[in-house]
């Protein structure tokens, strides 16, 4: 059975313009041990599926389709199990190390915080106390951050600290699933790739199952062994991150990995090319496929027929009348 | 003599962070000592506490009483026997001002602790929770605020029973609106921060992350907010105590005051007024003092300027 499966998810958020559909139906199979990666422009509803995993939208968002974490369908679970679920089932790595950490608490309370959450009400001892403390050491010498830190508050502690800290608090309760949802936005890029290997490392040693959420597709390719593109609230392309990253079948991956440079080839150095226009906006969504207005290979059937991801090869999906065989 | 006997090893966690506020402490002391001002209103403000503890050590009550003072010379002025003189009654106006300051920061202390209990229990609530709950809340608080203060202590006061729980209830029970107004913006603002999301993600639930994450962080305000209040709890007794709707078997400065009235300041008997009057104002102003330089000494932004 697979840790994570999300069944034809939409998510629309209500606003004073009217609903935003952010999130339009995604089919996306996590199993014991994967690593999938999520990627896509800012806006094409990337964090709104990690926020949806643990029923993190804000009130009144709408949500149909089903998320099931080990089978369990989130939507369905009451207040308590959805509580007991949360951080146990599945954790976040959230983006913003310094804006989710409560910054007139100590690093290491806030470690203990989620054990102590998850720990029964009988262990409210001193006993416990105790040893949620040494817990909380063990993760953060894991994580490389010396144990006696704990006592220190987030403004004290660099960048790349604070991230680890809440690598170590996300692997506090022993997860199945870890949610990464772009965990090296505001590094510079040494410290992004120990990051990065440490998450590498955590996961291979733990058997979890890694969402990893970024725009930044060679980091994905380097983590996960499968890779979705979104665009506009849809996968538009998945298959083996190698696959995706070297040979792009939609035009949107395609412009996305040609927005790389190639180091030492001067030829994409001289010419870099990059991908015009805006993503749309998610309350006026262009008709037809939903990025037609900015696809150089766009034929007069695009602007009507929404074409629904479909089988490539092996594994392989894209979502382009281009690409594939109508089913 | 091994070197670790000489100097005992502290490593452990507890002892560190021990050390580390009682570092914080000290430095908190030392830079709130560097105020003189606010070393002088300190020290006046532990004089006139002191004062308040020690008077049924060093006096009795009944000594002041309308009853057995027959033999006391009345409206007489300050002497050997009578510091600070008698009032028309012959009561000695040294005892009446020692006893008058217990009263005084009793109310003070107790009507602020009730005020701010109220006012930060329902700004809190309204700001997290939103919706119906807030709206409610605001409305009532709003009609607090618009009634003008003095006449609905004043009803209150009369229909209630004459005595210092009274009192503080009336105190209390007016001024809170403004913390609360206070605190519930405060909250709005933490409650939108990407920790309490991620709280939430913890599996938090509400009464955790206001106790754990949102109350923190409104406490500095809370704090500077209780300074400022209590010297406008003491003037409230003060002023109800004057207007006579203080309990008339305790003592208090506004008592006082209100006992010997413009009898006093007619016949030029300055003893019955001066004294009270001062103690009062210098209370006051000790805190004002006190609560600016605690505000500067805990707000590294303040300190800087």
């Amino acid at each position: 059975m697979s840790v994570l499966e999300l069944r034809n998810l939409h998510v629309t958020y209500r606003t004073e313009g009217g609903l935003v559909p952010a999130v339009r139906g995604v089919n996306l199979v996590l199993e014991e041990g994967d690593t999938v990666g999520l990627a896509g422009e800012s806006g094409c509803g990337k964090s709104t599926i990690a926020a949806a995993v643990l029923r993190l939208l804000p009130r009144g968002t709408e949500v149909t389709g089903a998320v099931l974490l080990d089978g369990e369908d989130v939507y369905s679970m009451k207040p308590g199990r959805l509580r007991a679920v949360r951080w146990t089932g599945a954790a976040i790595v959230f983006q913003g190390a310094l804006h989710s950490l409560n910054p007139v608490r100590r690093v290491g309370q806030q470690i203990e915080e989620a054990i102590v959450l998850h720990s029964s009400q009988a262990a409210h001892s001193a006993h416990s106390a105790r040893s949620a403390r040494a817990r909380v050491g063990e993760l953060l010498e894991r994580v490389g951050i010396p144990a006696a830190n704990a006592d220190r508050y987030p403004h004290q502690m660099s960048g790349g600290q604070r991230q680890r800290v809440l690598i170590a608090l996300a692997l506090a309760c022993d997860p199945k699933v870890l949610i990464a949802d772009e965990p090296t936005t505001a590094l510079d890029v040494m410290v992004q790739a120990q990051v990065l290997a440490l998450l590498e490392e955590l996961q291979r040693e733990h058997g979890l199952s890694l969402l990893f959420i970024t725009h930044d597709l060679s980091v994905l390719t380097h983590t996960c062994q499968r890779l979705a593109v979104m665009y506009a609230g849809r996968i538009v392309e998945e298959g083996s991150s190698s696959e995706v990253f070297t040979h792009p079948q939609h035009p949107y991956s395609r412009a996305l990995t040609a927005a790389f440079p190639t180091i030492g080839d001067l030829a994409s150095r001289m010419n870099p090319r990059g991908l015009a226009g805006d993503p749309p906006d998610p309350s006026a969504l262009p008709a037809g496929c939903s990025f037609h207005p900015r696809c150089a290979v766009a034929t007069p059937e695009c602007t009507t027929v929404d074409i629904a991801l479909r089988q490539v090869a092996v594994g392989r999906r894209a979502a382009c009348v281009h690409v594939g065989v109508p089913a | 003599m091994s070197l670790a006997a000489e100097h005992p090893v502290h490593d452990s966690p507890r002892s560190i962070r021990w050390a580390r506020r009682r570092a914080s402490a000290a430095d908190a002391w030392g830079r709130f000592r560097r105020d003189r001002m606010a070393l002088l209103a300190f020290a006046v403000l532990a004089a006139f506490v002191l004062m308040a503890f020690l008077a049924p050590f060093v006096s009795d009550r009944a000594d002041f009483s309308a009853i057995n003072t027959g033999d006391n010379p009345t409206n007489h002025p300050p002497d050997g026997q009578f510091l600070l003189g008698t009032d028309s009654l012959g009561r000695s106006m040294a005892l009446q001002v020692l006893w008058g300051a217990r009263v005084s920061l009793f109310v003070g202390f107790a009507a602020t602790v009730l005020m701010i209990g109220i006012g930060v229990a329902v700004g809190l609530a309204a700001g997290f929770f939103g919706g119906w709950t807030d709206a409610l809340l605001m409305r009532i608080t709003d009609w607090f605020m618009v009634i003008p203060f003095l006449p609905l202590a004043i009803v209150l006061a009369t229909i209630l029973e004459r005595s210092l729980t009274t009192i503080v209830m009336v105190i209390g029970v007016t001024s809170w609106p403004s913390t609360a107004r206070l605190v519930r913006s405060q909250v709005l603002s933490i409650r939108e921060r990407l920790y309490v999301d991620r709280a939430r993600a913890l599996g938090a639930g509400r009464l955790h992350i206001v106790g754990r994450h949102i109350l923190p962080n409104v406490t500095p305000l809370i704090l500077a907010n209780t300074t400022l209040a209590v010297p406008i709890a003491i003037l409230t007794e003060t002023t109800l105590s004057f207007l006579g709707l203080g309990d008339p078997t305790q003592v208090s400065w506004g008592g006082i005051l209100e006992s010997v009235g413009t009898t006093a300041v007619k016949a030029g008997y300055w003893w019955q007024y001066l004294p009270p009057g001062i103690g009062i104002v210098m209370v006051v102003l000790a805190f004002t003092v006190i609560g600016r330089a605690l505000e500067a000494v805990l707000d590294p932004r303040l300190r800087e300027r």
